[in-house]
């Protein structure tokens, strides 16, 4: 035994519970270690001496009295298996509750609060599109129709992306199917946007809109026969009319857009 | 210990007498548990009749997992617990207490007391502040394992922590009492140090 063992072994040494074997290692090292001897022997003095303490009594009459209120207070209680009533009912004591958990209880509320206003009070926009509606529920009745568009242009980005990166060996007809469906949706989507970006500013979004008409046209057209030529024939539109790249300095415009305003409240302060 | 659970479980089935002679056999033990987690006759006294109470309710609960006066030790522990966090226990009170013991016993005349008995009265008091030096959960181990002989493990149940937590709980208060009553340097083999 070592003198931390015998650190962690003075407690039960102290109050005779060690094991006979732990016992005869610790008497071993206390033999040969004076520091930890002294103070083995200081600790056993320190009980020693709390050993003088006199103890309390309880007083006799009182505890009769005592007897007295336990059992009164006993036999005014109702049975364990009988409702208690109202008045005796547990009451909230909120003097006993610590500070720190109103204030998480009050976070907690707020939190809750933000997320049901957002889930279920906010507007959304509805967007006519030839005779169909089709809602866009990421957007609130404030965004514009640049904005939409845009939203517009992300998701006819997916689509191509999903079109450009097949191949051969993955390409099924599951896959085209469920293309030419959204591609379809697309579709009755972009004639909306080409009679609703009228402004100077928002005719190049116009421009690419029109150019991505024809693409998704060619793709909700295709024959259902994988692997045939018109698919490359679609990849080949979307490469040599640049739709990714010019959809993505659309979305690259629209950043620095939201971000100028910003900015210039900064060089304001 | 048949006895014992004779009773019990005449006392669950709403046997008062059964239950008065649980309580008689324990109440000396409750009321020294009370009194030393709160130093004060008075609370001890009224703290023993809580227990009481609350042991009496929580029968129909009592499977003998633990031992009953274990059991009866967890509720008290836990009573006296609440007892301080709701304040009410000032240790003022435990001072008062000695000083009021310590003023009787000089209104008896010191000349007329042997020093024996004024050296006796010291001890108490100084042995009183040191224990009201160590925190509850300190005290809860010392006493128990001090005053009350129940083993490390028999503790380590009764306040619900690990047998770890027991040891270092009660190697930091025999130390911390060593350092409050240092002064008994004799008494304490603290000479030539």
């Amino acid at each position: 035994m070592n003198c931390k063992q015998f650190v962690s072994k003075i407690v039960e040494a102290l109050y005779a519970e060690l094991t006979p074997e732990i016992k005869q290692e610790f008497d071993a090292h206390i033999a040969t270690c004076s520091n930890c001897r002294t103070r083995y022997k200081q600790m056993q003095e320190t009980l020693n001496f709390m050993s003088r303490r006199k103890r309390k009594e309880p007083d006799k009459t009182t505890w009769d009295d005592s007897w007295t209120v336990i059992q009164r207070k006993i036999e005014s209680e109702p049975p364990q298996n009988e409702p208690i009533p109202a008045e005796k009912r547990f009451k909230w004591h909120p003097a006993r509750v610590p500070a720190w958990a109103y204030g998480i209880a009050a976070m907690f509320l707020v939190v809750a609060g933000i997320f049901i206003g957002r889930t279920f009070w906010s507007a959304k926009t509805t967007v006519q599109v030839g005779g169909n509606r089709s809602t866009f529920s990421e957007l609130s009745a404030e965004d514009s129709v640049t904005t939409q568009a845009l939203v517009y242009l992300g998701k006819s980005k997916n689509l191509l992306l999903g079109v450009m990166n097949v191949n051969d060996e993955s390409y099924s007809v599951i896959t085209l199917i469920k293309q030419q469906q959204i591609s379809r949706r697309l579709l009755q989507q972009a004639g909306y946007f080409k009679n609703a970006l009228d402004k100077p500013d928002q005719q190049q979004l116009k421009r690419l809109i029109h150019d991505l008409e024809i693409i998704l046209m060619q793709l909700a057209n295709i024959e259902i026969k994988p692997g045939v030529a018109a698919v490359e024939m679609v990849k080949r539109g979307v490469d040599q009319k640049s739709i990714l790249f010019k959809i993505n300095v659309e979305e690259i415009r629209s950043a620095v857009r939201e971000s100028a305003p910003d900015k210039s409240e900064n060089n304001k302060l | 210990m048949k006895d014992e659970w004779e009773l019990i479980s005449r006392a669950q089935r709403g046997d008062m007498d059964a239950f008065r002679q649980l309580v008689e056999r324990a109440r000396v033990n409750i009321f020294r548990l009370a009194y030393d987690l709160t130093g004060n006759r008075h609370d001890a006294e009224d703290l023993s009749q809580e227990v009481f109470l609350k042991a009496y309710r929580s029968l129909p609960h009592f499977r003998g997992d633990a031992k009953w006066n274990s059991w009866l030790y967890r509720i008290t522990v836990n009573t006296c617990y609440d007892h301080h966090k709701s304040g009410a226990t000032k240790i003022m009170k435990r001072y008062e207490e000695i000083e009021s013991v310590e003023s009787n016993h000089v209104g008896q005349g010191s000349a007329i007391l042997p020093d024996k008995s004024a050296d006796a009265a010291m001890i108490q008091e100084n042995i009183e502040k040191a224990l009201c030096q160590l925190t509850l959960r300190e005290r809860s181990v010392f006493v128990l394992r001090h005053y009350h002989d129940l083993p490390l493990k028999q503790i380590a149940e009764t306040l619900e922590i690990s047998d770890g937590t027991v040891k270092t709980l009660l190697f930091r208060a025999i130390q911390k009492l060593r350092q409050d009553l240092a002064f008994y340097k004799n008494d304490l083999g603290l000479e030539g140090r």
